[in-house]
């Protein structure tokens, strides 16, 4: 789970690349779970090969909290598989 | 285990009316109120739908009657009274006499028994009918119940709601695949997807909180629907609904699922299942059921797959044995463990033959092997025995109804208290033990609590207390029925006994032998003969029952203060551990339990008198010789076996002592189960026959004929 976080354009950008499963889930909480003062956050999911619903609940609880505080999440870009779960799911990230 | 789902039904049906009886009288004491209620709600929802599974209507009826009852109760629209409780105890008892009629005929009703329906429902109505009256608009709901569930929603297609067990992903499972099959069985109209996690921060990544309410149109019937979950039935709950499905479905559907339900009925209506209208009626109708519970969600679960009934109903035991015992078991017919039992029985004889045979050849090796087996016997005997123990809990739980109703009766307010329920004993003596101690609880109430404006004058509280109390006392049960009324009345039974000229006079006689004289038949010193006690049958058959089951009753008392009966039980019927000893070349059985000690008889006896001194108490004994051959012992080489029961020691002369054997009891036969003395035989491993000496009797005759003590 190589997880790119850095900040361009005033904006926090994560990008998660390879593998994003109940195997990554725990660690990607941690990580995630580190990033309380953003205010903007753009999501990088193109890169996702390896998906489950464990990593779609992940992102969906942590971008959903996050819109409820107020901060905007955009998803700049997204993997095939994930769009698969999205459109099968009826549920856009 | 029975496999009928009848059978299971009724099974399972009388455990549930237990549960109800005891929220009954829970809800009466004003103990856990709104928990009684619920618990009552859902014990009678689960019986109705079980009834309903099985195809046993007019029994699912009155249950759903019954329940729209508890409802009321539920809403607080109905209070409840000490009447009412009556009234719906005879509810109880209702469903238990039609169970037993299934039992007895495989159907549910006859006339005689919807004639009793109508009129208890008769009697429900009319309180249902009082508060409605004061409530008009409640009335008009309540007079097109029918008119409403029977109403159709109008979506012509298959409802599916999916819940996932929070460990779902951990048993590497994912719900993904299996939405994606559905899309094979045909098209899906609407998935609306939720997922209930918590906030971010509290939020368990590795814990599934999937959910989906599904629209599927497909020509495939519900079988081949749920068999796409059959893997996962029990990390998911499933719940399927037809196409133009009874609005009652949706009803159950809202209150079951855990989401709450206007929010879960928008979803609903967004998916298409029902539309807003629809949904408005279903609020309606539920608003009735609010505090249902989750845990009836597989149950109802069941209701809607008729099609696999059997491993519904299997399925539903599990569940609530869970729920009720939280600890694994299994049932097993009571008659394969007395076969077990009787194997066992068999094993230990030849075990103890193959012991003495090794020992007459002398082969080391040979002795290791079979003390090893006796060994293994011995602990599969004790195990087998356990098999058959069951706590006598669950019989004392049966007496709360009885205090009650007795109570009631007789204008007197009564606790029961149970101490040691737990407390196990062999299933025969529980069955048996039922009628004695119902005989004793009533006594009890009857003639030892006193009405409340006398206890007040004595001193007491005005609430009466029975204890029930069971529990080990070496290698003994012992149960107590103790009430703290007036007590016995000593000079009133001394009386009474010599007026039924049982006695000729009652001076210097002990207290206890006093109300040992409460045993006699006929004997009864109630002033009038009221319909639970005072017929003099009562003690009388209290004390044949207790003996049947070689044990043994006595009372207590203190007048004005307490009265206990007591009542002490062997272990176990089948097998014990017995004492072998030989009397004029035979052999002869002392239970174990009683012997406490042996002594050479050379220098202990006495020869002029019939006692013994040991370390300078004065003992009674018998020479068994002399009992049982009508000759002396030789003084030499006898030896003296000190047994005890009860209280009282005496000493028994026998020729030889050969140690400790198990003793497999075989009863005497017909012909001999008058001789005296004796409670049964058992086969020794060599083949011959060895009598079991009962101890009790032979102490109760020393006592007679040995006045030292």
């Amino acid at each position: 789970m190589p997880l790119k976080i850095f900040v361009e354009d005033e904006k926090l950008k994560i990008k998660i690349d390879g593998s994003l499963t109940i195997n990554e889930v725990l660690n990607m909480k941690k990580e995630l779970s580190k990033l309380i003062n953003a205010k903007n956050i753009n999501f990088d999911l193109s890169e996702i090969q390896e998906f489950d619903s464990a990593g779609f609940q992940l992102l969906y609880t942590f971008i959903r909290d996050k819109r409820k505080e107020g901060i905007t999440v955009i998803i700049d870009g997204i993997s095939e598989i994930v769009r698969n779960f999205q459109e099968t799911y009826n549920l856009e990230l | 285990m029975t496999t009928d789902p009848k059978d299971i039904f009724i099974e399972e049906g009388f455990e549930l009316l237990n549960i109800a009886e005891e929220s009954l009288l829970d809800l009466e004491s004003g103990e856990q109120t709104t928990e009684a209620v619920n618990n009552l709600f859902r014990v009678i929802h689960t019986f109705k739908g079980s009834a309903g599974i099985v195809g046993f209507d007019y029994l699912q009826s009155f249950a759903h009657r019954f329940e729209n009852f508890l409802d009321e109760i539920r809403a607080e629209r109905i209070y409840i009274t000490s009447d009412i409780i009556s009234l719906l105890l005879n509810c109880k008892d209702y469903l238990s006499q039609v169970l037993n009629h299934i039992k007895a005929t495989g159907k549910d009703y006859n006339e005689e028994i919807k004639q009793k329906g109508e009129e208890l429902l008769s009697y429900l109505d009319k309180y249902m009918v009082c508060h409605l009256e004061t409530d008009e608009i409640h009335l008009r709901k309540e007079k097109e119940p029918e008119i409403e569930l029977s109403e159709q929603v109008s979506s012509p297609y298959w409802h599916i709601s999916l819940r996932f067990n929070e460990d779902f992903f951990m048993t590497g499972m994912d719900p993904y695949p299996f939405i994606l099959y559905l899309t094979k069985l045909g098209k899906i109209v609407s998935i609306n997807t939720l997922i209930n996690s918590p906030s971010f921060l509290e939020f368990n990544p590795e814990k599934c909180y999937f959910g989906f309410e599904i629209q599927l149109d497909t020509e495939l019937d519900r079988k081949a629907i749920s068999d796409v979950f059959e893997y996962i039935m029990d990390d998911c709950s499933v719940i399927i609904i037809p196409p133009k499905s009874k609005i009652e479905e949706y009803v159950n559907l809202i209150q079951e699922l855990p989401e709450d339900n206007e929010l879960l009925g928008q979803i609903l209506v967004k998916s298409g299942a029902i539309t807003e209208r629809e949904l408005e009626r279903i609020l309606e109708i539920q608003k009735k059921g609010e505090n249902k519970k989750i845990g009836e969600l597989l149950i109802e679960k069941e209701k809607v797959e008729p099609q696999i009934i059997q491993a519904g109903l299997c399925k539903q035991s599990s569940i609530r044995e869970k729920k009720a015992l939280e600890q694994k078991s299994i049932r097993v017919d009571a008659g394969k463990l007395d076969k077990v039992l009787n194997i066992v029985g068999e094993l230990v004889t030849i075990t103890s033959g193959i012991m003495q045979r090794a020992k007459f050849i002398g082969d080391a090796k040979l002795d290791e092997f079979s003390s090893t087996l006796s060994r293994l016997v011995s602990d599969l005997r004790d195990h087998s025995m356990e098999l058959r123990m069951v706590p006598i809990g669950d019989t004392f739980s049966k007496f709360k109804r009885i205090v009650r109703d007795l109570g009631k009766e007789f204008g007197k307010e009564i606790e029961l208290e149970i101490i040691g329920g737990e407390t196990e004993l062999d299933k025969t003596f529980v069955e048996k033990l039922n009628d004695p101690l119902v005989h004793m609880i009533r006594n009890s109430i009857d003639h030892g609590i006193e009405k409340a404006e006398e206890r007040i004058q004595a001193g007491k509280p005005p609430k009466g207390k029975i204890t029930l109390k069971a529990y080990n006392e070496s290698g003994n049960i012992v149960i107590e029925v103790t009430d703290d009324g007036r007590g016995l009345d000593r000079e009133k039974i001394g009386k009474k006994a010599v007026e039924k000229g049982l006695i000729t006079s009652y001076a210097g006689m002990s207290d206890q032998e006093i109300f040992n004289l409460l045993f006699l038949p006929g004997f009864s010193t109630a002033e009038k003969v009221t319909n639970i006690s005072g017929r003099g049958v009562g003690m009388d058959v209290v004390r044949r029952n207790i003996e049947e089951l070689k044990g043994t009753v006595q009372i207590f008392s203190e007048k004005g203060k307490f009265t206990t009966v007591r009542i002490k039980l062997p272990l176990t019927l089948a097998i014990i551990d017995g004492f072998l000893v030989e009397v004029n070349r035979e052999n002869f059985v002392l239970p174990l339990s009683t012997v406490s000690e042996c002594i050479d008889a050379s220098k202990a006896i006495s020869t002029d008198r019939h006692y013994i001194n040991l370390r300078g108490k004065l003992l009674p004994f018998i020479d068994m010789n002399e009992l049982f051959y009508g000759k002396k012992t030789n003084n030499n080489n006898a030896n003296i076996v000190i047994v005890e029961y009860g209280e009282f020691p005496v000493g028994l002369v026998v020729d030889n002592i050969h140690g400790e054997i198990q003793a497999v009891i075989k009863s005497l036969g017909e012909l001999y189960k008058n001789v005296e003395f004796f409670s049964g035989a058992s086969i020794l491993g060599d083949g011959s026959i060895a009598l079991i000496v009962d101890v009790d009797r032979l102490i109760k005759f020393a006592q007679k004929n040995c006045k030292i003590c």
